[in-house]
């Protein structure tokens, strides 16, 4: 057991380092060095463009394909969840310390159980969908797959949780294994497939933002 | 079409490696094949073809992106969908980016992520003039610019001849024989551009802008060497031509010396000027560059030029031209100056930053091998405008007008469409 966990905290530190590696080479390249005559304002363009502008009802991303883009925003959340159970795994495990409740357990678990199923919605949209087959790569599925599968085993261990201590021997190890083996496979792939957005998002918005707001374009001005 | 040569391969991968800042690597890595922005591109909107979507424009590019310049892509191309620049591809290439989308950047608002897809779209482009693919009729457009000054290859003779005749009718109509359109005199405050359309198809939009500043005593001239505001290789991708083009506005501004430039009714000339431009040349301009909106709009601050809006009183709507509201920053100086001038405005829905493209942008009116697609993509505008019951439709931007023109022929709308020129002129009131 301890060799699967170990070998996923690898993954992780290897994860952690790669996203860092990314964004430090955008750091590098930096902010478009733009010569034309600003007459807008870019902070202001590049606050709004990460607060009011991702409003649902400011895109019609959101807006128009609710069920979608609520999917999408739940299974995120699941992510962040199921990542952060995964550090408080990694303290517990280095360092003795770990808060255990029973119902907190089960309603993590519960959480993730709902993600998954939000997931694996979004992969059957893409395999059914016309529209999304000419965009889509075998990346796309396996990314979801992966981090569906992460929330599943994060769901899968703390269901047992919600009933057992915390590695005690009642908790089956082949569900120990899946979770690290899990975890591992998606740390070493973040990096390189669509996952990697997790980093390229940031900086996506940051150049909306710079784009609109150098024009003036955001934040909206109060009509006339 | 031919097999690229190594040369052009290498050419085209450069713009792809190219690293002045981090903006193409952020958009290159971005987009999440969510599929959500469909809806907000007109082209699949009037297709349902799921090849019109941003983000089937935005892989295309990516695509070749993930091929050459990633170790993941290089290993395992089929994996995530990385192609080579082949034949085919570069027949897709064409037509996902130079037929198939006007850079209006209505999708990129309403991106999940915040994929800059027109700006993805033009590095396409700049990968296609890289391999001498672009459409000959654009080209076309781009040469005759290089080689004549102005797009549509009019002659200095006939644009002067034009002009006279556009003054002698503002003389009549003013009664006033000192009524001038100053043709290359020196030293003015302002260096006045116009699209090529004007002397060629509009010339009443011209006496129209000279009656305005005729009201507001201006100080301005027209360089019969170098009036166009046009710049189509902005949309052919070919940075060293619209360099070229843009340097000659800039040198022709010193050499009348004046202080301004005024950047007359063109949306992709007054981008490609005012905030484009700088960058192709690598200098900071050492003159003012003002949209026509912007001054109209400071006319009637300042109350330099006095209007009745009583004079425009049908019912009227705005079609924001997509590089002058959007990407311009001019969604509400436009309502502004507009709002002075008529007496009922109905906006369409979506207008201002969330407006849908005419149609006509990205030279797509310039190539007639789109003109099928172009009108049927333009229906979204038509319906738009249908649904507002407005008389006179008001877009500051001759190519929009053109659009519009052939939108108007098309769906029966039964509509005019005037310049924001023209309707200001029509609201002046001169004298006493
Ligand atoms: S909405 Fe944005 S992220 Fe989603 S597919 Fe379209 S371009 Fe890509
Ligand atoms: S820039 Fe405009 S035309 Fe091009 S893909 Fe986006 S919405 Fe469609």
């Amino acid at each position: 057991m301890n060799y699967f966990m170990y070998i996923s905290y690898i993954a992780l530190l290897f994860c952690i380092t790669m996203c860092v590696l990314h964004f430090l080479r955008l750091v590098k390249l930096g902010a478009p060095k733009d010569l034309s005559e600003e007459s807008g304002n870019v902070p202001a363009g590049v606050l709004y463009s990460n607060t009011v502008a991702m409003l649902p009802n400011h895109k019609e991303s959101a807006y128009m394909h609710l069920p979608t883009f609520t999917a999408g925003a739940m299974f995120h959340i699941g992510t962040f969840l199921a990542l952060f159970c995964f550090v408080l795994l990694f303290f517990k495990a280095v360092w003795g310390f770990f808060f255990q409740h029973e119902l907190l357990s089960l309603l993590v678990a519960l959480y993730m159980w709902f993600s998954v199923c939000c997931g694996k919605g979004l992969i059957i949209k893409r395999v059914i969908s016309k529209k999304l087959r000419p965009i889509s790569n075998a990346d796309d599925y396996i990314s979801v797959s992966l981090t569906a599968l992460f929330q599943f085993a994060t769901a899968l261990l703390f269901t047992t949780f919600a009933f057992h201590d915390f590695f005690s021997s009642e908790v089956p190890g082949w569900i120990i294994i899946v979770y690290f083996v899990v975890s591992t496979l998606l740390f070493f792939y973040l990096p390189f497939g669509k996952l990697k957005h997790a980093v390229y998002y940031f900086a996506a918005r940051y150049h909306l933002g710079f784009f609109y707001g150098r024009r003036g374009t955001w934040p909206p001005k109060s009509k006339c | 079409m031919k097999e690229p040569t190594s040369q052009q391969l290498d050419n085209a991968l450069s713009i792809l490696r190219q690293n002045k800042d981090s903006k193409l690597l952020t958009h290159l890595n971005s987009c999440v094949h969510c599929g959500l922005c469909g809806t907000s591109c007109m082209y699949y909107l009037t297709t349902d073809d799921p090849k019109m979507m941003p983000a089937y424009k935005v892989d295309i590019v990516a695509s070749i992106y993930r091929r050459y310049c990633t170790k993941f892509g290089k290993l395992f191309p089929a994996w995530v969908k990385a192609r080579e620049i082949n034949e085919y591809t570069i027949e897709e290439m064409i037509d996902a980016l130079f037929g198939s989308c006007t850079m209006c950047g209505r999708c990129v608002k309403h991106c999940s992520i915040g994929v800059d897809i027109p700006f993805i779209v033009r590095t396409g482009r700049m990968m296609l003039a890289a391999l001498d693919c672009v459409p000959d009729s654009l080209q076309a457009t781009v040469n005759a610019a290089m080689e004549t000054g102005n797009n549509m290859a009019i002659p200095t003779p006939e644009f002067v001849d034009t002009i006279q005749w556009m003054e002698e009718e503002l003389q009549d109509e003013l009664n006033d024989p000192e009524a001038k359109i100053p043709l290359d005199a020196p030293n003015k405050r302002l260096l006045y551009t116009l699209n090529p359309r004007e002397p060629k198809f509009f010339p009443l939009s011209i006496s129209a802008v000279a009656k305005i500043f005729y009201a507001a005593k201006e100080s301005w001239t027209i360089s019969t060497a170098m009036y166009d505001i046009t710049n189509y290789a902005f949309f052919s991708g070919d940075n060293k031509k619209a360099g070229i083009i843009a340097q000659r506005l800039k040198d022709e501004v010193k050499k009348m010396g004046c202080d301004t430039l005024v950047l007359g009714e063109c949306g992709h000339g007054s981008r490609a000027v005012r905030w484009e431009a700088p960058n192709w040349l690598g200098i900071k301009f050492d003159f003012k560059t003002l949209n026509l909106v912007e001054l109209l709009g400071n006319y009637l601050r300042e109350g330099r030029i006095k209007v009745d809006k009583s004079l425009n009183n049908q019912m009227f709507t705005i079609h924001d031209p997509c590089n002058i509201s959007r990407n311009g920053g001019l969604v509400n100086e436009l309502r502004f100056v507009i709002n002075q001038c008529v007496e009922n405005v109905v906006e369409m829905n979506p207008h201002g930053a969330d407006s849908f493209c005419c149609g006509g942008g990205g030279g797509q009116l310039a190539m007639g091998e789109y003109n099928e697609r172009r009108l049927k993509t333009g229906k979204l505008k038509a319906d738009q405008i249908k649904a507002t019951g407005a008389q006179v439709v008001i877009t500051p931007c001759h190519n929009c007008v053109d659009q519009l023109m052939q939108l108007n022929a098309t769906y029966k709308l039964g509509i005019k469409i005037k310049t924001v020129a023209e309707i200001v002129a029509d609201a002046l009131v001169i004298g006493n």
